[in-house]
């Protein structure tokens, strides 16, 4: 079942320590070597590839708490005496119970390449890299809410 | 809780790499939101350095997608805007 949910992406975490190591393993993302590849080398060339990298996430706790017999005050006797009645039946009494704690948590994280720094004979260049859908997806939009914008101004003039 | 240790925007320079007589250093500047059970990094890279003889030179690394996205949702706030101030003059009563 743990081979299943690793495949998915899945984490069973089972102490405090675990889920801080988790948060731990999501700053670490700031580091510039999430960014930049390791340099590649072709011929007389290298290239390195920089990529820009976002990671959020977090975990939540619940709590627990339990019920038991309410305590019984019993008065000092004299050992002599009969136990009273009250104390015979407190000790009948089934022992309390108690529920645990659980906790959950969730992240999400992207990677998108930007450029690629190419370090050669000529010196070095920096090249951009388009991510062609995006550019299309929000051109898209633009002209969808432009198109619609127009659309109701115009139905407003012909009143 | 501190500010500062809840939000931090720095600029983090990498371990360089040199080719030759070239010494490149990558930068990248690093948006880290901290809370004790979760938090958030975002993580971009920034610029260049370019360190060949003698002479120190930076090349920033541009975002193309990120500014044409930017362009675009510009457009449409200042077209709206537009659209919006002709709707209220023409809806405005002439005198």
């Amino acid at each position: 079942m743990n081979e299943f949910l690793n495949k998915l992406g899945v984490t069973i975490t089972t102490s405090h320590e675990q889920n801080l190591n988790l948060i731990q393993k999501l700053f670490e993302t700031a580091r510039p070597t999430a960014v930049f590849s390791e340099p590649l080398h072709a011929g007389d060339y290298t290239v390195i590839t920089a990529a820009e990298v976002m990671a959020s996430g977090g975990v939540g706790y619940g709590g627990g708490g339990g019920s038991g017999p309410a305590t019984t005050e019993v008065e000092e006797i004299d050992i002599t005496d009969e136990l009273p009645v009250e104390a015979i039946a407190a000790d009948d009494e089934e022992p309390g119970e108690g529920y645990g704690v659980g906790g959950g948590g969730g992240g999400y994280s992207f990677a998108r390449p930007v450029a690629a720094i190419t370090i050669g004979p000529e010196g070095v260049t920096v090249e951009p890299i388009v991510d062609a859908t995006k550019i299309a997806i929000a051109m898209f939009t633009t002209l969808g809410a432009m198109a619609l914008m127009f659309a109701r101004m115009s139905k407003l003039s012909q009143k | 809780m501190p500010l500062k240790d809840i939000i931090q925007y720095q600029t983090v320079s990498a371990d360089p790499i040199v080719v030759g007589d070239t010494r490149v250093t990558p930068q990248t500047q690093t948006l880290t939101i901290r809370f004790p059970f979760g938090g958030m990094v975002w993580n971009r890279p920034s610029a260049v350095l370019v360190e060949r003889d003698d002479m120190t030179q930076r090349i920033p690394i541009v975002n193309v997608t990120r500014v044409v996205q930017i362009v675009l949702f510009g457009l449409i706030l200042s077209f709206s805007a537009i659209i919006t101030l002709l709707a209220a003059q023409r809806a405005r009563p002439r005198s």
